[in-house]
């Protein structure tokens, strides 16, 4: 209506040959592509042209170059400011969402992290019983991914990772689910993750120590749970293949000439990607949660180790 | 030919998206699609209609002027309402990307969103 109104104004004069009003036509032109963007403005445009002819029509001493050079002037710039305007609320969202959020995974980063810790901070202000806590996730093992196989496969497997992290359950869920196989740069990477559990406490001015401890509790539980991940796939595989068989090395004190303990290591025989040539104490694949397995493979060996330890 | 040549500049040399999604396009389009390729036209338009005597050489800036005009004017009503428009059929222009800005998916804002 706006817009109708203006271009009334602005073109009924020129059937008295008058053009003084026409610049009014670019109040409503400005605020549609301000307010709208380009799709409204070129709307606008349409409309106002069709508005003009039909309203000048065939006016006695109307110069029609002037009345074309104005609606193509009037045509142009409106498309421009259009444009512009769509342009700079595409810049202002690309940098908003740029400021708080991690550009490779697209997930919120430590500034969105802490104005959603401080919000829930204030909902439990709000409601005692909306104790909220953090779960902080981690890969274990994804530098040995960065440093053995590159940063693009380091790259892939993390976007792996955040699309298992997409379905928002529990802590359980989402280790078992990044325990499975990736296959990057050809080869067959296996992760694990650790997850630390804090609650919040309902103070302010504590956010920052509350996501200290919060990184904390995730270290305790990544030592707990970290796994060698250049062995981790290697060991699996040669344990279920068989490929891997004990051997023994007495350790002699020179003062008393008779063995005091026996060292264990687990050698690989036909064992592929840097495993075949090298031997692994027990106590890596004890890392690498293959204990297990592995258990039942050297019960009755790490008996006999017992006992000659027991010589001394 | 003119306008046929403009459209392998503006595709192939300036590379713009013919959705018109950026200001550079926008200005590109405006520029290469809107002004000078009509004036060009508008140009031997008025020549020709000159040298079989349609118009008279004294009008010669007065009748390009208003063929330019009025191309001008139709090209840039019409045209960015067509382009704008396809961006609803994304078939029409295959191999290109969707046009919606980087956001994050619902899905993973929620993991963000773990800790409210």
């Amino acid at each position: 209506m706006l817009l109708a109104g203006t271009v009334y104004l602005a073109f009924m004069p020129l059937a008295r040959g008058s053009l003084d009003l026409a610049s009014l036509v670019y109040l409503p032109l400005l605020w549609k592509a301000v307010r709208g963007g380009l799709a409204r403005t070129i709307g606008a445009v349409l409309l106002t042209n069709v508005l003009a002819v039909a309203l000048v029509g065939r006016a006695a001493g109307l110069d029609p170059l002037r009345l074309q050079l104005g609606l193509m002037t009037m045509t142009l710039v409106g498309l421009a400011l259009g444009a512009f305007a769509d342009q700079r609320r595409a810049d202002i969202q690309a940098a908003r969402h740029a400021a708080v959020h991690a550009p490779l995974t697209g997930l919120a980063n430590r500034v969105l992290l802490m104005d959603r810790m401080v919000a829930a901070v204030h909902r439990h202000d709000r409601d005692p019983l909306a104790l909220p806590a953090v779960l902080y996730c981690d890969l274990d093992g994804f530098k040995g991914v960065n440093d053995g196989l590159g940063h693009d496969a380091g790259d892939e497997v993390l976007l792996d990772g955040v699309d298992v992290g997409q379905v928002p359950d529990i802590a359980d869920w989402t280790v078992n689910s990044l325990r499975q196989p990736y296959r990057t740069a050809g080869r067959e990477v296996v992760l694990s993750a650790s997850i630390g559990v804090a609650v919040l406490e309902p103070d302010i001015s504590r956010v920052e120590r509350d996501a200290a401890h919060t990184a904390e509790a995730l270290l305790r539980a990544g030592d707990a749970a970290r796994h060698r991940l250049e062995l981790h796939a290697a060991l699996r595989r040669a344990l279920a293949n068989g490929q891997i068989t004990l051997v023994y090395q007495p350790i002699y004190a020179l003062g008393y000439g008779w063995p005091v303990a026996v060292e264990a290591f687990a050698r690989g025989r036909t064992v592929d990607r840097g495993f075949s040539r090298r031997s692994c104490r027990p106590a890596r694949a004890e890392n690498g949660g293959l204990a297990s397995r592995g258990g039942a493979h050297s019960g009755t060996s790490t008996t006999r180790a017992s006992s000659l330890r027991s010589v001394r | 030919m003119v306008y046929a040549g403009t459209v392998a500049v503006l595709l192939h040399k300036v590379r713009i998206d013919p959705r018109l999604p950026t200001q550079r396009d926008v200005m590109w389009f405006l520029v290469l699609a809107c002004m000078g390729a009509p004036l060009l036209v508008a140009a031997v338009q008025v020549v020709q209609n000159n040298l079989v005597g349609l118009l008279s050489w004294q009008d010669l800036p007065g009748d390009v002027f208003g063929f330019w005009s009025g191309s001008a004017t139709g090209i840039g009503v019409l045209a960015p309402a067509l382009l704008v428009a396809s961006r609803r059929w994304p078939r029409l222009w295959p191999g290109r990307p969707p046009l919606e800005l980087p956001t994050v998916p619902r899905s993973r804002l929620a993991w963000a969103e773990l800790a409210v």
